[in-house]
């Protein structure tokens, strides 16, 4: 059977939930594109934030159509996002007409580019016409925005004097110079940065599910960046933290960009730091720490998400910062613009390495760790499901993998049970989320560290 | 995956309705963690007339769960839904071996041809086969051939409440939204399940499946390997770690009935000038996943022998240029469809750099792309397919066999067929290993589909949780949890 939605890593926009209206409104028709049996008019897109984004499309039409799409294509994405729309009954001229849900998990970030067409096909193997297209960005509509520009940051926000505005701009411009110099790019495209001034409206511009430690978020395939910044706050030392730190993972995204692989997000993360604020002594406490307590996790163990919990976060991005500190001491920054460099050729992790210093990503990991003079991690799982209980005549299946590494788990001293469902367990309701698979994520957030939400408090 | 597009047995052909609907439906036969076939609803089977027939005998007693007596005759009426004309399952073709199935299916005959017949006083399941099919058994494992009250045709999609009628483990006693209710059978086969009530959640409101899971939200959640890296070597989470086995393929199909896929060349042409094994190691950042067959690794008989196409792109351009596209001159405008594909990019990326074409890509929800698939195939389109039953055919026969409702593509190769054939009436299994070994090198010849990528998951299930091991085929059997006293 079909293993499903494996949208591992679409960008395509949520897609709507709620119903198709098809309005039998008669219009006066431009025939921007003429097939035999459809012709187009004028598209219109209409958005309003948290809300929904209306595409409607006068056609007119010979007969009731067999299929009738919307086309969305989002900034960044490759490909289109093709939404089945309810065929009209019959011909004639009518709006074929769209809205798209962005409330709750079909939340969409604010600007948010959006190019839509429609497409009607008059028969199931037929050619479809194609109509034109129609573009938009999704603002958030709430607030009267005001906007500087710098050579390639535009700041935009709505609370606090143009001396605010222009400071953020100073800081984004000085980042952006910084980091590309360092990772040996140049940054010509505009990078949009929207500086919220209350928690709760940026949190609404974030979506649902926002971590409450987060206080800026850059989003590389709409080339954005969100922070909450109050006016007094723009002179507090988290400000020159906060946004250097989000732009240097635009640049990053930009100067590894590649249709293969993306790198690890430790390296990501480790730059970021690395640029905004140093190896701190903070950072470099945590990390030493936890080297003597044998509590890290090795750079493998950061390649994708982070830790959940606040402390185990907050240990990763110092993991981050010391492992791009250590590159640097020991193998220059030349050599880490030659790693950036072989990302962008669509290398492994370990080509990428190899080719940069010599050494694959075990090799690096392993030397870190030496430099720190830390243990290697002990891993504590997977570790195999302990036995349920099996109808009679049933054979135990046999564990096949951790046995040792779990052991002493503790978790299968009841796996012997092997009645016909009632012997002597617990009753009791338990929650699955086995469909919770495909996340479809939009954005990829990027989080600070804890201490700069510390110091972001609101 | 997403939540069930229908829990009706007979109209669904994904993973994700299939992962409900066994908890609700049994079959005659099921496939445990270790993914060794065990009698369900059956007690035992035989095999007669050397093996083209299998007789099944029901357990004494059987139930649904409402209390009303499960028989053979709903056995025969529950098979023969997914190859009613009017309404035939996706996976219909799982039936094919049954004499008369195919020709019911195409409305060719009536019902009453098919050869599976019932004896309701002896308890009796008899399936005729066209030929000799060992792995029926096996095939009837599937959540396909689970077995449906009297009168569910039409009305399975909303009747959850208590009025359910359930064969399974559990019944639907609510449908939300953002979740699901199930609650314990009393008159399940095996006895009354350990866990009285489970829900399952599609809709976590924006938070991830650990973060739900580590608020103690959930018990037992599907998670990405991009969490089960650091999980690993957490001291809390990583003994409730599962890695979850997946005999899935992602691959990339061609509509061969028209151009420009029609004409072999062009798919070869495709199917060398990209470098399918570097983009899965990219993509997946493991060396296990790369897909060297359509035949994921798990599957009994599988070969190890290396049959996706040869990178070899001056190969390619040549085969282009004489299937009359030099420099993909003329190429007609191709989109690649999927509901979400990781590789897309990548193959876009050489298609254009090695072959001077350009394509585009377009995702869509996933029913309507699986209906696309169904009526109107698209000219390339990708898809993740995972095993009914642990057996080759289900990657090869099922999804490329002509005339079978998953051949997508709608390839046609009497070879194919013929290798096919040879490999299901096999007398032992080195015969139909050959068999099916002669298919992989013809599909890897004639590239009506390329295979890129074996699946793979992770799971986190609560401590105490006993029996939560998925068996490779997508779900986890609820009737087997139990908490740990």
């Amino acid at each position: 059977m079909s293993a499903g939605d494996r949208s591992r890593t679409t960008t395509a926009p949520a897609r709507a939930a709620i119903g198709i209206v098809l309005s039998a409104l008669a219009l006066a028709l431009v025939p921007t594109a003429a097939r035999a049996a459809t012709t187009f008019g004028s598209p219109t897109v209409e958005s309003t934030f948290g809300t929904g984004i209306t595409f409607r499309q006068p056609v007119t039409l010979d007969a009731a159509p067999a299929r009738v799409e919307l086309l969305i294509t989002t900034g960044g994405s490759g490909g289109a996002s093709v939404i089945d729309v309810t065929p009209p009954a019959g011909g004639g001229s009518i709006v074929l007409e769209h809205r798209l849900n962005t409330t709750g998990t079909e939340h969409v970030l604010p600007n948010t580019p959006f190019t839509a067409r429609w497409r009607v096909t008059s028969a199931i193997g037929a050619d479809p016409a194609l109509g034109p297209p129609v573009s938009t960005t999704y603002v958030d509509d709430r607030f009267t925005w005001q906007t500087v520009s710098g050579p390639v940051v535009r700041v935009h926000w709505y609370q606090g004097s143009q001396v605010f505005g222009e400071r953020a701009l100073r800081i984004g411009e000085d980042a952006i110079a910084k980091t590309a110099t360092l990772l040996g790019v140049t940054e010509k495209e505009p990078v949009d940065f929207f500086v919220y001034a209350d928690q709760q409206a940026f949190y609404d511009a974030l979506g649902p599910g926002t971590r409450e430690n987060v206080g800026g978020q850059a989003n590389a395939e709409i080339r954005t960046l969100f922070a909450l910044i109050r006016p007094e706050d723009i002179d507090a030392s988290w400000v020159s933290i906060v946004i250097p730190h989000e732009l240097v993972h635009l640049v990053f995204d930009a100067a590894v960009k590649n249709p293969y692989h993306f790198p690890p997000r430790w390296l990501n993360e480790g730059l970021a730091v690395y640029l905004s604020q140093g190896f701190d002594a903070g950072d470099r406490s945590a990390v030493a720490n936890a080297a003597k307590a044998g509590t890290l996790v090795p750079l493998t163990g950061l390649g994708g998400q982070f830790p959940t919990s606040a402390d185990a976060f907050s240990l990763a991005y110092a993991e981050s910062v010391s492992a791009v500190d250590f590159f640097i001491r020991a193998h220059g920054q030349d050599a880490l613009v030659a790693l950036i460099r072989s990302y962008a050729d669509g290398r492994t992790d370990d080509e990428a390495f190899t080719a940069a210093i010599g050494q694959d990503v075990s090799g690096f990991d392993a030397a870190w760790l030496a430099d720190l003079g830390a243990a290697a991690p002990q891993r504590a799982g997977p570790c195999p499901a302990p036995a349920g209980p099996l109808p009679v005549g049933w054979t135990a299946a046999v564990a096949s993998q951790g046995t040792t590494l779990c052991a002493t788990s503790g978790t299968a001293a009841a796996a012997t049970q092997s009645a016909n469902g009632l012997g002597g367990l617990a009753v009791g309701a338990f929650v699955v989320a086995a469909l919770l698979l495909a996340v479809g994520a939009f954005a990829v957030a990027t989080r600070l560290t804890r201490r700069a939400r510390d110091d972001t408090a609101t | 995956m997403g939540a069930p597009t229908s829990i009706d047995p007979a109209a669904v052909g994904d993973a994700g309705s299939a992962a409900v609907i066994a908890q609700l439906f049994e079959t005659l036969t099921t496939f445990d963690s270790a993914r060794t076939l065990q009698p369900a609803l059956a007690e035992s089977w035989r095999s007669e007339d050397s093996g083209r027939r299998v007789v099944f005998h029901l357990r004494p007693v059987l139930k649904f769960s409402d209390g009303s007596p499960l028989r053979a005759s709903d056995v025969v009426r529950s098979w023969l839904r997914l190859i009613d004309p009017a309404s035939p399952s996706p996976l219909a073709s799982l039936m094919f071996d049954v004499k008369g199935a195919a020709d019911y299916f195409h409305g060719q005959a009536d019902a009453a041809a098919v050869g599976v017949t019932a004896d309701d006083g002896a308890g009796e399941v008899t399936v005729d086969l066209v030929r000799p099919a060992g792995d029926f058994v096996d095939i009837v494992a599937s959540p396909s051939f689970a077995v449906v009250p009297p009168g569910i045709d039409g009305t399975a999609d909303r009747a959850a409440g208590d009025a359910f009628v359930a064969s399974g483990g559990y019944r639907l006693v609510e449908s939300a939204a953002d979740h699901l209710t199930l609650r314990a059978n009393p008159n399940y086969w095996a006895g009354p399940p350990a866990v009285d009530e489970i829900r399952l959640v599609s809709d976590l409101g924006g938070r991830s499946p650990v973060e739900a899971f580590q608020a103690g939200d959930l018990d037992y959640a599907s998670i990405g390997g991009s969490d089960a890296t650091w999980i690993a070597y957490d001291p809390a989470l990583g003994p409730q770690l599962r890695e979850v086995p997946s005999l899935s393929t992602d691959y990339y199909g061609f509509d061969t009935s028209r151009p420009p896929f029609d004409d072999v060349r062009v798919r070869q042409a495709f199917a060398q000038a990209v470098d399918w094994r570097r983009i899965a190691r990219l993509a997946t950042d493991d060396p296990r996943s790369v897909a060297t067959s359509m035949v994921p690794p798990g599957i009994a008989g599988r070969s190890d022998r290396d049959v996706v196409p040869t990178h070899d792109p001056a190969a390619a351009r040549d085969l282009l240029a004489k299937a009359g596209y030099p420099a993909g001159a003329g190429f007609p405008d191709v989109t690649i469809a999927s509901s979400g594909s990781p590789y897309d990019d990548a193959v876009i990326a050489e298609i254009h750099s090695e072959l001077g074409i350009t394509l585009t890509s377009e995702t869509m929800d996933f029913t309507d792309f699986f209906d696309r698939l169904d009526h109107d195939p698209p000219r390339m389109w990708f898809l993740s397919w995972i095993a009914d039953y642990p057996g080759r055919n289900d990657f090869l026969g099922m999804l490329l066999g002509t005339g079978s409702p998953s051949d997508y593509g709608r390839w046609h190769s009497p070879e194919f067929d013929a290798a096919i054939a040879a490999g299901l009436a096999a007398p032992d299994s080195a015969t139909a290993n050959a068999a099916f070994d002669r298919a992989e090198t013809i599909v890897q010849r004639d590239a009506p589909v390329v295979p890129v990528a074996y699946g793979s998951g992770w799971a986190l299930g609560r401590t105490g949780l006993l029996g939560a091991s998925e068996n490779g085929l997508g779900f986890v059997r609820f009737a087997g949890l139990a908490w740990a006293q």
